[in-house]
């Protein structure tokens, strides 16, 4: 570098640093020098170490080699004290960016696999685990090798188990903190395959099962070619509702009894002294009374015979009203028990008529449970889905806090701030389409999964599940969409197809007397519900090429027969749950058809001897054993007649009193009228009631 | 540990440390302990101070004893930080960030976080300025009355004052040695 002119030449000069290398002006000097050091003994050490010369600042000549080095650190802390930006930090940033890296190389994918775990078991309120988590972060490429999510309710069941799974990330939706997979495959999935050890959470414990709805539980039909009409009493006995409605009508007999036996007893002998203590009164004659002194002792008397009876003639109106109160109570009860006798030899009847449906009534359980048999595994699947699916909502929901400022709210979030959600385009996990399709034995399987979101109005379609099976000749297709967007009431509906799958029932005709039935289902049909729960059920199904296995007893016989003509069993159903409310089955079916006309021959036959011996057993049921529960009946009404005659004799003596009371204090006034002639007559005495 | 950090910052303060740089320590100081950590803006903010000649000392010092009020102050902040996101008016700017890459991962809609940026925005110029008058003041005209103080003297035989002492001379030993 050529040296300024003018500059003189100094020998051995001292190096003094970067900043007075080059030559600076006085202005320059205090601008740049000066001005950038802090400490005023340093800068008059500084000034008064250089000196002005023809129009540059240099060092003055002879500065030791001390001075020099301070001159030099100064030139450090000046350099320190200049610009903005700071260079090591740099290599700070690569030092972190390279510990990122190795964080990423050999931290990342175990990090990626236990917050997909928690994320799961907070959603399944199970235990979840991800095997051999690999993320390619420029592809965007995410894969597992397995995942298996157990069953809150069944511990050491897998809900669900997959093979490999591979994802295709958004990576615009994770620059914004989002989760959009865009597409996903699953190579298998297996439900309900078994747990070496436990699934359940701490805190997270099963729910307990529902109960099974219970279904119209029809009467099994009657073999009448083998009837016994106490047989079928005794059988039938704890569906009749006479025997309790008759226990109601002695209780309420025996209570009366004992509750007014005693009372009664008490009253009578009341009233009989009652009677006693007014016969004195009663004898006196008014005529016979001469004296106004005498008058007035009499109308004591009289006064004190009718304050006596008042106690006596209260209790025996009271028990008297009571008895009658209750006797009508059992009464009614009694009419109702005999209706209930009535309608229950009604219901015995129809159990030998089979026009009267009790066909249908037996058929309709059996149907139901054909039909739940085989749905209820679906039903469970679809309730935790929906479950799952409502409960990624409602995590969703509560990162969204309530806006109206409430206080408690605020208590409870000030520490953490609170996320106020914006407008957006971007749910915070979001999954397009899921994938698979796998063979397990000589069946095909496959399931194809979509739009699964947080915030499912920022998808374009509803959740949807398709599931496909085939196994040649059969086929069964499903699909299951979960609409749970706001603008739309329905939670679920699903519909599905089964073609010429083989079917065999066997435990649930044994009613009917027959060993088991065997044919190819077609079946179609749809399950719908609301967001407030419930569902409606409809399935429209057709059994062909059907095979009776077996069959006993005359009705067993009679169906293997009408089963084994017909060609096709039609059956239209509709199930409909309402929470909270009773279940409701409807079958329409050609079978109950087919029945009913193979046993109205048998009917025909035996019908009538059949409904006089249930009339007959009835009859005698009743007098023996429900009539013996009226026993305090006769005994009750003696108390009440008791009672009536109580009441009565009160009265009469009651008034028998009243009447000598008056007679008394009229011939008292006369006697007074008598004792002081001349004086005008005395005002008529208020009348004094008892 | 904060002896050391404490006998750092009097060593600056006593150096020729530039006041400018320790200001924007203090300012900057104050901003991350009202920003909570733990989001991208955080993250941000630290790295900048990082790579800027605000004095790192004291960046971490104030943050450090910041931290510790902050939570008493958490509740205006959020009030603050609710209202500004809130705001009818910015709803529109606040509805295109939310959307645009990278910002989400800040919480700028996170309401502590909001208000701590926007108190801190706030404070940071005045707070600069008024810490670089005071350094100016105290080096030009407290610093040696300090030193020269018999008061001062007395203070330093005190045990706690002499660790602090020896504190500031190895500091200081170490930052002339980095000079």
């Amino acid at each position: 570098m050529p040296k300024p002119a003018g500059i003189p030449k100094v020998s051995k000069a001292p190096k003094l640093g970067k900043p007075f290398r080059k030559p600076l002006s006085e202005a320059d000097f205090q601008k740049k020098i000066l001005k950038a050091i802090e400490q005023p003994q340093d800068r008059e050490f500084l000034s008064a170490s250089f000196e002005a010369k023809e129009g540059v600042m240099v060092p003055k000549a002879g500065l030791d080699a001390k001075a020099a080095a301070r001159i030099g650190k100064l030139g450090k802390t000046i350099l320190a004290n200049r610009g903005l930006l700071k260079a090591g930090p740099l290599l700070a940033s690569t030092l972190v960016a390279g510990g990122v890296a190795v964080y990423g190389v050999f931290f990342l994918n175990s990090s990626l696999e236990r917050l997909i775990e928690l994320a799961l078991e907070s959603v399944f309120e199970a235990r979840a685990d991800v095997i051999g988590l690999r993320f390619d972060p420029v592809e965007m490429d995410f894969s597992m090798s397995g995942l298996t999510i157990a069953d809150r309710d069944a511990p050491m069941t897998n809900l669900v188990e997959t093979g490999r799974i591979a994802l295709n990330l958004n990576p615009e939706a994770l620059l914004l903190g989002r989760v959009h997979i865009e597409e996903a495959s699953v190579s298998t999935i297996a439900l309900g395959t078994p747990r070496s050890f436990p699934g359940s959470l701490p805190g997270k414990a099963p729910k307990p099962a529902e109960a099974k709805p219970e279904g119209p539980s029809g009467p099994p039909l009657v073999d009448l070619a083998a009837f016994d009409a106490n047989a079928l009493l005794e059988r039938e006995l704890d569906k009749l509702s006479a025997p309790d409605a008759w226990t109601d009508a002695g209780t309420a007999y025996d209570d009366a009894k004992s509750e007014w036996t005693a009372r009664i007893d008490a009253s009578r002998l009341a009233v009989s002294r009652m009677k006693e203590s007014s016969r004195a009164a009663l004898a006196i004659e008014p005529a016979k009374i001469a004296t106004a002194a005498d008058a007035a002792a009499a109308i004591a008397k009289v006064k004190e015979a009718i304050d006596a009876t008042k106690a006596a003639s209260t209790e025996a109106l009271a028990v008297a009203g009571g008895v009658a109160a209750d006797i009508e109570t059992a009464r009614s009860l009694e009419r109702a028990a005999r209706e209930a006798l009535s309608s229950d030899l009604a219901y015995l009847l129809s159990l030998v008529d089979f026009r009267s449906g009790a066909a249908m009534g037996m058929l309709e359980p059996v149907l139901r449970e054909v039909l739940s048999s085989k749905a209820e595994t679906a039903l469970y699947y679809g309730r935790r889905a929906l479950e799952a699916a409502l409960k990624i909502r409602e995590i969703a929901l509560k990162s969204r806090p309530d806006s109206s400022g409430d206080s408690a709210v605020l208590d409870d979030e000030v520490s953490k701030g609170r996320d106020i959600h914006f407008k957006s385009l971007w749910p915070v996990f979001r999954l397009d389409r899921l994938a698979a399709s796998f063979r397990s034995g000589d069946a095909e399987w496959s399931a194809i999964l979509e739009f699964v979101s947080t915030d499912p109005d920022l998808v374009p379609g509803a959740t949807a599940l398709s599931l496909g099976w085939k196994r040649t000749p059969s086929a069964i297709e499903a699909k299951a969409v979960a609409d749970l967007r706001t603008s739309s009431s329905d939670a679920f509906a699903v519909r599905f197809s089964v073609g010429s799958v083989p079917f065999k029932l066997t435990d649930q005709l044994s009613s009917l007397g027959l060993d088991g039935l065997a044919g190819l289902a077609d079946i179609s049909g749809s399950v719908a519900g609301p967001k407030a729960g419930g569902f409606l059920a409809t399935v429209d199904a057709r059994a062909s090429g059907l095979e009776v296995l077996g069959s006993s007893g005359t009705i067993g016989t009679i169906v293997s027969d009408a089963l084994g003509r017909a060609e096709v069993l039609d059956a239209d159903l509709e199930w409909s749950a309402v929470p909270g409310g009773k279940d409701s089955f409807r079958a329409a079916t050609n079978v109950d058809e087919l029945i009913a006309s193979a046993l109205a021959d048998l009917a025909a036959k035996y019908a009538t001897k059949a409904r006089n011996d249930i009339e007959q057993a009835v009859s005698a049921w009743a007098a023996d054993s429900l009539a013996p529960l009226l026993g305090s009946k006769s005994a009750v009404d003696g108390l009440l007649g008791a009672a009536r005659g109580d009441e009565k004799a009160v009265g009469e003596i009651k008034t028998g009193l009243d009447r000598k009371l008056a007679d008394l204090e009229a011939r008292a006034k006369t006697l007074a009228a008598g004792l002081l002639p001349g004086l005008p007559t005395l005002p008529s005495l208020p009348s004094i009631k008892p | 540990m904060f002896i050391k950090k404490l006998a750092r910052l009097i060593v600056a303060l006593n150096s020729n440390v530039s006041r400018g740089q320790l200001a924007a320590g203090m300012a900057t100081g104050v901003l991350l302990a009202l920003v909570p950590s733990g989001n991208l803006l955080w993250i941000a903010l630290f790295f900048i101070s990082f790579m800027t000649k605000a004095n790192y000392g004291m960046t971490m010092l104030v943050m450090g004893v910041g931290k510790l009020l902050v939570p008493l102050l958490a509740r205006p902040i959020d009030g603050l930080g609710a209202w500004l996101l809130r705001m009818t008016s910015l709803r529109g700017l606040f509805e295109r960030l939310y959307d645009l890459p990278v910002l989400p991962l800040t919480r700028f809609n996170n309401t502590l976080v909001m208000g701590g940026l926007a108190i801190g925005a706030l404070l940071w110029l005045p707070l600069f300025f008024a810490m670089r008058a005071l350094i100016h003041a105290y080096r030009e005209n407290l610093a040696p009355k300090i030193a020269g103080s018999k008061l001062v003297k007395a203070f330093f035989k005190i045990p706690l004052a002499q660790k602090l002492a020896d504190a500031v001379s190895t500091a200081s030993r170490l930052a002339r040695a980095f000079e």
